[in-house]
């Protein structure tokens, strides 16, 4: 490597600077978006898979006109008689609208008194109040969202809910999910699963629906099948289901991102189109200068690659920092914009940190080797005609 | 007068330049460490949705059949409403007025007129 044609290209650069910088702020701009929008992309991604995991193997919900409806308590146990089966038991949640907001919550209940949930509040869950068994009004835990807004309300530790018989259900808040799962609790509402009851008018015959647990990851789809026979009124959604829906979403977004990459290389081959389409006559008179004092066209080459690369290199490099500096430690402002709902209840965005080097290297081969050879290809063009015609 | 152009110097572009590709170099690897070591956010968000057992972020709540919309309606990008034509996350580049559409701003602008 020829460190003083690095130098000569460097100075070459100095006295056109300003007119490179407008390729440079373009090219970066449109690294910075790519790498922007795909690395929300794949945070979120990585949050839904995380989460896959911890769901319920079997969903079991009735159907009638198209429409969930309760399902009887007494299906669970006949569920659980099912070989493969480890337990059923049945679940009652629902959105609540809160009308002073325009949003839903999603109020679930559950049994507070069992030992196995007890175990798992301590890190996810900041309790305000005293140990939640011994507590006999109504009370809940909520997502950080939930509180929030509650409180912007005048509502500071209680809300009054409003049951479907007209009647308030003053429920204090005890506890609020911890804002590491505000992706996955922002609008949740943990009750009793009696206040839920009540507050929804769900007798204790009936439930929302039935979660079934299969150990054996094998046996879900006979279990799903034998599930379907036994009960043809029932909608079953398996795991497999859940993850089938996350990539349906993935694969309508992918074809937006892939509307939005289309428009973004739109806009960068016109730029490298300009640049490749003829030289400036400064570019011209300085190829013709350089043959002149006896330069040969490896040469010109030789600093023409080094000056695509320089550029392209650079360009890339400050598009690809400032996207994951952007994402990953000031929280993709106005960006996040396009994947949060238009719904006042958001959740703080704490994005997993996701490297896809997949996705880089691709918008690397598309954008850094065409700048080379828009650079490269116009100035040997030039540099093989005689200097005194590239001159005049 | 005279007026002396400042020009930068070659080596300061130099610097400029290993200095943003190093920054980034850095940045790919802290990201990329960081998320190898994600073990206790991991654990902590697995817990959460087992105990709540839904599907789904709580990142559409404005309506039911966004949230959760796994369990609503499995193989369909627009699920249940025949007027939602497009779907997550392009529906969210434009909203709706929020004080507009609220029943309780109705309320007060009919009040207001009342009023009046």
């Amino acid at each position: 490597m020829n460190f003083k044609l690095i130098d000569f290209t460097l100075k070459s650069l100095k006295r056109r600077l300003t007119k490179k910088l407008s390729v440079i702020f373009i090219f970066s701009l449109i690294v910075f978006l790519l790498v922007s929008v795909f690395s929300i992309s794949s945070s979120i991604k990585k949050e839904l898979e995380i989460s896959v995991n911890a769901l319920p193997e079997i969903i079991v919900q009735k159907m009638s006109g198209g429409r969930q409806t309760v399902i009887p308590v007494d299906r669970a146990y006949e569920i659980a008689t099912i070989p493969g089966v480890q337990n059923a038991y049945d679940r009652v949640w629902g959105y609540y609208y809160f009308v002073n907001d325009n949003v839903n919550f999603t109020v679930v209940g559950l049994d507070f008194d069992l030992e196995a949930y007890k175990q798992k509040y301590s890190d996810i869950i900041n309790l305000y109040a005293e140990a939640t068994d011994t507590i006999d009004a109504p009370f809940m835990i909520v997502g950080s969202g939930v509180y929030k807004m509650l409180e912007d309300n005048f509502y500071k530790n209680f809300y009054n809910f409003r049951t479907v018989t007209g009647e308030m259900l003053e429920t204090k808040i005890v506890g609020s999910f911890t804002d590491v799962s505000a992706m996955e609790t922002n609008d949740v509402i943990l009750m009793p699963v009696n206040y839920v009851r009540e507050l929804f008018d769900i007798s204790e015959n009936y439930a929302t629906d039935i979660v079934v647990r299969i150990p054996n990851p094998e046996e879900i789809e006979i279990i799903k099948q034998k599930l379907n026979s036994m009960f043809p009124d029932s909608r079953i959604v398996s795991r497999l289901d859940i993850e089938a829906s996350y990539q349906n979403i993935f694969d309508y977004k992918s074809g937006l991102f892939l509307a939005l990459l289309i428009v973004a290389f739109v806009a960068f081959f016109i730029l490298v189109y300009d640049n490749a389409s003829g030289l400036s006559i400064e570019d011209r008179r300085e190829i013709g200068i350089l043959k002149a004092v006896g330069w040969q066209v490896e040469n010109i080459l030789q600093i023409k690659f080094i000056e695509g690369s320089l550029i392209s290199l650079f360009s890339f490099f400050l598009g690809t920092g400032t996207a994951l500096f952007y994402v990953y430690i000031l929280q993709a402002p106005i960006l996040r914009n396009l994947f949060t709902g238009a719904s006042n209840l958001k959740p703080t965005f704490n994005l997993i940190p996701v490297i896809n080097f997949e996705i880089l290297i691709l918008i690397f081969i598309l954008t850094v080797p065409v700048y080379i050879l828009a650079t490269v290809i116009p100035s040997w063009k030039s540099s093989v005609i005689d200097a005194d015609e590239v001159m005049r | 007068m005279n007026f002396r152009k400042r020009h930068i110097s070659s080596n300061v572009i130099l610097w400029i330049f290993l200095l943003v590709i190093s920054f980034t170099i850095a940045e790919l690897f802290y990201f990329n460490y960081q998320s190898d070591n994600i073990e206790t956010v991991i654990i902590q968000k697995q817990k959460v949705v087992s105990i709540i057992g839904l599907p789904d972020l709580a990142l559409s709540t404005e309506a039911v059949w966004l949230r959760h919309r796994s369990i609503g309606n499995v193989f369909s990008v627009f699920p249940d409403d025949g007027s939602l034509l497009d779907y997550y996350p392009a529906s969210f580049v434009y909203t709706t007025g929020k004080i507009s559409n609220s029943p309780l701003s109705k309320k007060k602008k009919e009040q207001r007129k009342k009023n009046k």
